[in-house]
């Protein structure tokens, strides 16, 4: 050991290791606001307040924001944000804004699923309250257990969830789903569920104006 | 002569809401087209047909309006058309569509408010209307024609 030095070279490396992958594993909680599917650098920014239990939202997500993310997101001309906005009108809206969260913490594939499921299952869901087995049915047995994990942390889940609410008041939210569509520099708030066709259109337009 | 200036009033107020309407529709047609595809009733081909001429149908509406001329058909049109829209919002909103107005851009969701405003617009585009057929008549005859007309408005009014 040379003077000076606490740790030998091997064990500081070891450290080293240990600490970028707790980063890595951290990084979705970290980035939580940031693109669900798609890159920050892509030419136009998509960001959803949506509740898991609104009908309009499931609507939406399913029939158009789904195929926008394939066509878009993944080709990279659009990044995707997902921001929780759960309504006080539905029961069970909140709880699985922290599933939609906790999901989100564990990493972007897992949200991707945990969204996919609670949306298709909303119906069962939201007349039962039991989010946990539509969770359970699409998930890895490693991923569930982490989101278990996630979901113990209830407050941090909350004050996730409250700064997204926060976040759609201040910008004007009152309805489900808005999205706000960035490009060149311009936003426009979409209070309304869009089909596809029609919002395809309008993300060509931008496009084609090379934003 | 109060009834003079409020349908004067009544006219070019309604003539440069339409006028400025169909502008804030024209300037951003994709948006407009997402505001008419949010009242889901329509396939995206009726959306876009929509989207691409009732801007310019307003515009038109609007520029009459503030010329004034034949206003007994322009106002009478400008009210079916606000009843229409109304009627539109109010059903939309009664079936938990969350559609956005589009009325003069987006961002605006359907609700007690836009629905309140819209009413009021009709009942002045009711009131220009009925103002500008009633003013119609004395004008269409002569001196006799004016008299009996006026006995008419009297015994409507």
């Amino acid at each position: 050991m040379r003077p000076g030095t606490v740790f030998p070279d091997s064990l500081r490396f070891a450290i080293l290791f240990l600490a970028t992958l707790l980063v890595a594993s951290s990084a979705p909680a970290a980035n939580s606001g940031d693109c669900v599917r798609g890159v920050p650098s892509a030419p136009i920014k998509i960001e959803v307040f949506s509740d898991f239990q609104c009908p309009a939202c499931r609507a939406f997500y399913l029939s158009t924001m789904s195929i926008v993310m394939s066509e878009y997101a993944d080709a990279g001309k659009a990044c995707i944000v997902y921001r929780e906005f759960p309504l006080s009108i539905h029961n069970h809206a909140r709880q699985a804004a922290q599933f939609g969260h906790a999901a989100m913490k564990v990493g972007v594939r897992q949200w991707n699923q945990v969204t996919d499921a609670l949306f298709k299952a909303q119906d069962a869901w939201a007349a039962s309250g039991n989010i946990e087995s539509v969770v359970a049915n699409v998930l890895a047995k490693a991923d569930l257990e982490a989101l278990h994990k996630e979901l113990r942390n209830t407050a941090a889940l909350d004050a996730a969830i409250d700064a997204d609410i926060q976040l759609g008041m201040q910008r004007g939210v009152n309805s489900t789903p808005t999205f706000f569509v960035t490009a060149g520099g311009r936003t426009e708030k979409i209070a309304a569920a869009v089909s596809y066709p029609i919002l395809k259109r309008y993300l060509d337009s931008l496009l084609a104006k090379g934003n | 002569m109060l009834w003079r200036i409020l349908q004067w009033f009544a006219r070019l107020f309604l003539g440069a809401l339409f006028l400025y309407a169909g502008y804030a529709k024209l300037r951003e047609p994709f948006l407009f087209e997402m505001a008419v595809d949010s009242y889901q009733l329509l396939p995206p081909w009726g959306v876009i047909a929509v989207a691409r001429t009732l801007p310019w149908l307003e515009a038109a509406l609007g520029l009459a309006l503030l010329v004034g001329w034949q206003l007994p058909y322009f106002a009478s049109f400008t009210c079916l058309l606000l009843g229409f829209f109304l009627s539109l919002m109010a059903i939309s909103y009664a079936r938990g569509v969350e559609a956005t107005c589009g009325c003069f851009g987006l961002g605006e969701p359907v609700g007690p408010y836009t629905l309140a405003r819209d009413a009021a617009l009709f009942g002045v585009s009711l009131y220009l209307a009925v103002r500008a057929w009633l003013s119609r008549v004395p004008r269409t005859g002569g001196a006799g024609s004016a008299s009996a007309a006026s006995a008419a408005v009297e015994t409507t009014g």
